[in-house]
């Protein structure tokens, strides 16, 4: 009776086991067989290349960021955080030691290890070709303490050093060591959110989900990234629905994304200043005509004449049609260094005539102003409207807007006496202008070498240097503060004109959050 | 005979090749120094150097020359300064797609000039070949981003029918074979085609209607030839010559158009390509560009020329 | 001697064709309106004083009857200078074509030898070439200004005059008129000059003409891939470029009135030379 009642219970407990596992399965394979979600982004321009540590450019560095991970990681308001280093310390001021994360595998399942750091990082400092140098030029030694420990010896105290290391890629040493730069820049082999699938150059990126990524699963499987680099193009692109997001929304097709209510639409202040530089180091410059010969540009009274001569309302209206953050100072908001106490001044074209008759040139001069006109956010249009704000005080412009591969040689052999242009603080901290735009030229140190103005100011020079090897945190900004109000306030160093500012639109199946560094990390994405 | 003048043009289409490639070279090397655009803000002087130094453009430039023409007896056009690839390599990337829309666009033309010409020389003052003569006006006469940007307003932007921008999906090494291929193929082909199209009309107008006032004409039909025999067979082929001609150079003229074309419609050939290198100032690759359509172009005219000896017997070598 | 002209067979032949004369006019209308632009307009677009960021972008209104583009400048007013400068261009660059290249060829012919080989060698290589990519090659890196557009599309366009002028010369040096203007001792220069240039222009304003058009409208397309003139001077071709990138949105006067008014010009060109190249055709005359 009991065997038999078993066998009974035993088959009951088969069959019922068998109609379980029956509908476990076709769960799992109904789960499994979900529909692929696809996002498609339109981009204003492409990646030039799948080598992480190549070229130093926004686009590119933007794409790859998909594929790689850095030790640590900017958000979204460029604040530091851990990515591959789960945790670090700073027991000397030149020593840093990242602890990595364990369990990180690349793409092709190789475990990431402290020899992957080392050789992302030897690389970069040995290849000649690469645009990542300044990234790591502080460092005088990276060591391998054990499989999980890296150690950095940087030469001098240097307070940004973190913010540095976002840059720094990490490759994985078996797939690129002995290879060359052609191959590498074809097969991207990282730990991040997305596998390389193909690149079809200027057309598109395709990408599909890492599903082992440490950090979990991204919403969306495959990734497809379309360069529409016409600006016209792009919009229709988004409006058609043929992609989901798009960045840089022209600022005269907001209107136009801001009524279709299939799509939401984004800004966010960036870090890119527009300014204008000024020669300030020869008493006859070429391209100005006075009528004494000399160049006004020397005068203080002059270069504030030109800050309140022009209306940039009016330019962030009118040119850029609202989407500009009018600008006071280097640094945005976001960016250490910023100086809330400095303000704007108001447009005041009566002001600036007589600063300029002060000077002696009532009658104002002529002056030619040089712009590019495919690099900024309508950089040739902004030109124009400052020559005809500046008209009207009496200063004749001529604009010379050419394409950037005349436009920043001209700068940079100083055949200019006034030009547009613009900077970026990538690093979310004030020292990236400081040292290379306000201190004076002087190659040896690496110092002023986008400062074509040649604006010399020993003791802001001073306050730079010392700022730079600075350990502490209030003292340094403060030396900062005070170098900047400085160069602005006392010496009228430059015009600020502007913060550029990032539009984005997408589709509203999508949430996104635009990031302050112009990325598209589609992991964020949902 | 023949022999002799093939080797002729072949020798002489090759110097034609090297002086290009000289001119041009030298014009990349004055026009400036790529690493400042290559190079982040925060790279040293140091970094300048080297980089010169790795791309070799800090030689003088007859080194720099003769290090490009060892390379190119080997078949490399050297790396593009920007993607770091074989600049050969990236140009012929992206040439299948401009080829894909000249080659397309050219045959459009042909198919559709050809026999509104032809009608339109049989009798020039009727109404219709009127209103053709004026459709191949319009033709000549609007640039090439007119009817581009024309066509996307009405239809992408106005009416959604048609994509905006983009190569659709290939099959076959073409995109014309598919529907979502063919559909972005439209527009660019128009657009292309249309100043072709009126070209290659008005061409075989003129031809047909020269050649229809001849004697041996008149004498064919009144020797009571059907009009039809007397229009396609003699009229025609005797037009032709000249048409083959411009062809030729048309279609060298058509590469070049879609440059203007491919940045329109965002498509993804070598137009695109040669403009955002020559603004990159990415020397190789605006050589291998050049040199490659240069190539196609003495290519043409090279058989154009054969053919030339072939069709009419009073050219004679 | 006026009237001999005016009775010239081949003038009487041009006016036959109604739709000639209406190019004719038509061309002769937009040159007065190019010639002196500031009679006809209310705004000087140059004259950065007189432009006002507050007038971006209006819609054609009293004020501005077709409307302002970004920087305030009023479009009709642009449009009739910038047809100047298109004018300008267009006939400047044809004229020095012809002068070089007919003069090249004509020697180039005439005294044939290395002279002529080295000339039609450049020819040819230069015909190797889509003209576009020269132009483009020579504003994108020598940068922007009215007078180097010139220069470039001249260096694009005069072998075509080169080629032809040649062509003629061979074919009519061996003519009896030549013959015997050598035999009585005329210097070859007289001979050219004198004697053959007269002989043949008639192929040469043909193609002139038409190459004006395509002058014209390569500079409006370089000028559309922003390698043309300066910014502050537009021609129709950068008036256009900047208007189609506002287009989509909205702004279509900024693109469409110089857009229609850049095809009238090149139509009423062709239309002119159309007329002209069937009238001096040769072989069409019954």
């Amino acid at each position: 009776m009991v065997g038999l009642s078993g066998v009974l219970i035993k088959s009951i407990k088969g069959e019922i086991m068998k109609k379980i596992t029956l509908a476990l399965t076709a769960m799992a394979v109904l789960g499994s067989v979900g529909v692929a979600k696809t996002l498609k982004v339109g981009l204003a321009s492409g990646a030039y290349t799948m080598d992480p540590q190549a070229f130093n450019e926004t686009a590119t560095n933007s794409i790859l960021s998909n594929i790689f991970d850095p030790l640590v990681r900017f958000d979204e308001n460029i604040k530091v955080h851990a990515d591959l280093a789960e945790s670090w310390t700073n027991p000397e001021p030149k020593v840093w030691i990242l602890k990595l994360r364990k369990g990180v595998k690349f793409h092709n399942g190789n475990a990431l290890t402290a020899d992957d750091v080392l050789f992302s990082f030897d690389r970069i400092k040995n290849w000649k070709k690469s645009g990542f140098k300044g990234k790591v030029s502080m460092i005088e030694s990276v060591e391998k303490v054990d499989d999980f420990t890296v150690k950095f010896t940087t030469k001098k105290a240097f307070p940004v050093f973190l913010r540095k290391l976002t840059y720094v890629n990490i490759m994985d040493k078996e797939t690129n060591e002995g290879k060359s730069d052609e191959w590498i820049g074809l097969n991207p082999m990282g730990t991040g959110p997305y596998k390389f699938v193909l690149w079809r150059k200027g057309d598109q990126i395709k990408l599909k989900a890492n599903t082992d990524y440490w950090a979990g699963t991204s919403t969306y499987d495959d990734l497809i990234l379309r360069v529409l680099s016409n600006n016209a193009t792009r919009t229709a692109a988004i409006l058609s629905g043929e992609v989901d997001i798009v960045n840089r929304v022209p600022v005269v097709d907001v209107a136009r994304v801001k009524s279709n209510d299939k799509l939401n639409f984004f800004i966010k202040p960036g870090l890119r200043l527009i300014y204008l530089q000024m020669d300030q180091f020869r008493d006859k410059s070429p391209y100005v005509k006075t009528s004494d010969g000399r160049n006004p540009f020397m005068d203080v009274r002059v270069r504030r004449a030109m800050y309140y001569g022009i209306n940039e309302d009016a330019i962030i209206k009118f040119i850029m049609k609202g989407f500009a953050a009018p600008a006071s100072q280097f640094h945005p908001d976001v960016v250490v260094g910023h100086d809330p106490d400095i303000k704007r001044v108001k447009y005041d074209p009566a002001k600036a005539k007589a600063l300029l008759a002060e000077a002696g040139y009532p009658n104002g001069f002529e002056v030619t102003l040089d712009a590019p006109n495919n690099r900024y956010i309508n950089d040739a249009q902004i030109a124009q409207a400052i020559a005809s704000s500046l008209a009207k005080i009496g200063v004749k412009v001529k604009v010379s807007a050419v394409p950037k591969s005349s436009f920043f040689p001209k700068t940079a052999k100083q055949e200019t006496s006034f030009f547009l242009i613009g900077w970026a603080s990538s690093d979310g901290d004030g020292s990236s202008m400081l040292d290379g735009v306000i201190h004076s030229k002087d190659d040896t140190k690496g110092y002023g070498r986008y400062n074509n103005g040649k604006y010399t100011n020993v003791k802001v020079d001073k306050l730079i240097e010392e700022s730079d090897a600075n350990m502490n945190p209030e003292e340094r900004v403060k030396q900062m503060k005070e170098a900047q109000r400085i160069g602005i306030v006392e010496d009228q160093n430059i015009i600020p004109l502007h913060y550029q500012v990032d539009i984005y639109a997408s589709s509203k199946n999508i949430k996104f959050t635009p990031r302050t560094d112009s990325k598209i990390w589609a992991f964020d994405i949902k | 005979m023949m022999f002799k003048y093939i080797l002729n043009r072949l020798f002489h289409s090759a110097i034609v090749m090297f002086v290009i490639s000289f001119v041009v070279f030298f014009i990349m090397f004055k026009a400036g120094d790529p690493v400042q655009l290559l190079l982040p803000p925060d790279a040293t002087q140091q970094d300048v150097i080297e980089m010169r130094h790795a791309l070799g453009i800090d030689q003088s430039f007859i080194k720099q020359y003769q290090a490009f023409l060892v390379n190119v007896s080997k078949g490399n056009l050297g790396n593009s300064f920007v993607y770091g690839q074989p600049a050969l390599n990236v140009v012929f990337e992206r040439l299948p797609a401009t080829l894909e829309l000249s080659v397309i666009a050219m045959i459009v033309s042909i198919l559709l000039g050809v026999p509104l010409g032809i009608i339109a020389s049989i009798r020039p003052r009727a109404w219709y070949s009127r209103a053709i003569m004026f459709l191949s006006l319009a033709g000549i006469s609007i640039p090439v981003f007119w009817t581009g940007m024309v066509l996307v307003l009405f239809f992408s932007v106005m009416t959604g029918w048609l994509p905006s921008s983009g190569r659709g999906e290939i099959y076959l090494f073409t995109s014309a074979f598919t529907w979502d291929g063919f559909k972005h193929l439209i527009m660019p082909v128009l657009t292309l085609s249309f100043f072709q199209l009126a070209l290659i009309l008005r061409l075989t107008r003129t031809g047909m209607m020269e050649v229809l006032m001849q004697d041996y004409i008149k004498l064919a039909v009144a020797k009571g030839v059907p009009r039809k025999v007397v229009v396609y067979y003699h009229a025609l082929k005797n037009s032709l010559i000249p048409l083959i001609t411009v062809i030729g150079i048309q279609f060298g003229q058509l590469v070049a158009f879609t440059i203007v074309t491919e940045t329109i419609f965002a498509w993804p050939g070598t137009g695109k390509l040669i403009i955002d290198s020559i603004q990159n100032l990415d020397r190789p690759i605006v050589v291998a560009y050049l040199l490659v359509i240069s190539f196609i172009f003495v290519a043409i005219n090279f058989i154009v020329d054969v053919l030339y000896t072939f069709i009419d017997p009073r050219v004679r070598v | 001697m006026i009237m001999k002209w005016f009775k010239n067979e081949l003038l009487v032949e041009f006016f036959e064709d109604k739709m000639a004369v209406i190019g004719l006019v038509i061309f002769a209308l937009l040159g007065i309106l190019a010639l002196a632009p500031s009679i006809f307009t209310y705004q000087n677009p140059y004259d950065l004083t007189q432009l006002f960021l507050e007038n971006s972008f209006q819609a054609p209104n009293p004020n501005f009857i077709l409307g302002t583009d970004e920087q305030g400048r009023d479009i009709y007013s642009a449009m009739l200078y910038g047809l100047r400068i298109s004018l300008y261009v267009g006939l400047a660059s044809t004229i020095l074509s012809v002068i070089i290249g007919y003069t090249l060829g004509l020697i180039s012919g005439y005294y044939g030898g290395w002279v002529d080989t080295i000339i039609m060698r450049i020819a040819d290589i230069q015909l190797s070439f889509p003209a576009i990519l020269i132009a483009l090659i020579i504003m994108a890196l020598w940068g922007e200004g009215v007078g180097k557009i010139i220069i470039a599309i001249t260096v694009v366009n005069w072998v075509y005059y080169a080629r032809t002028a040649r062509g003629v010369v061979l074919s009519e040096k061996e003519k009896d008129y030549a013959q015997s203007a050598r035999a009585l001792g005329m210097s070859n220069f007289g001979i050219i000059f004198g004697e053959i240039l007269p002989n043949t222009t008639a192929p040469i304003i043909v193609i002139a003409t038409v190459r004006i058009a395509n002058a014209i409208i390569l500079e409006a397309t370089l000028s559309f891939l922003g390698l043309g003139v300066p910014i502050t001077e537009p021609s129709l071709g950068s008036l256009i470029a900047n208007g189609y990138q506002v287009l989509f949105s909205g702004y279509w006067w900024a693109s469409v009135f110089p857009g229609v008014l850049l095809m009238v010009l090149i139509i009423s060109i062709n239309l002119i030379g159309d007329r002209m190249r069937d009238i001096m055709n040769p072989r069409l005359k019954r």
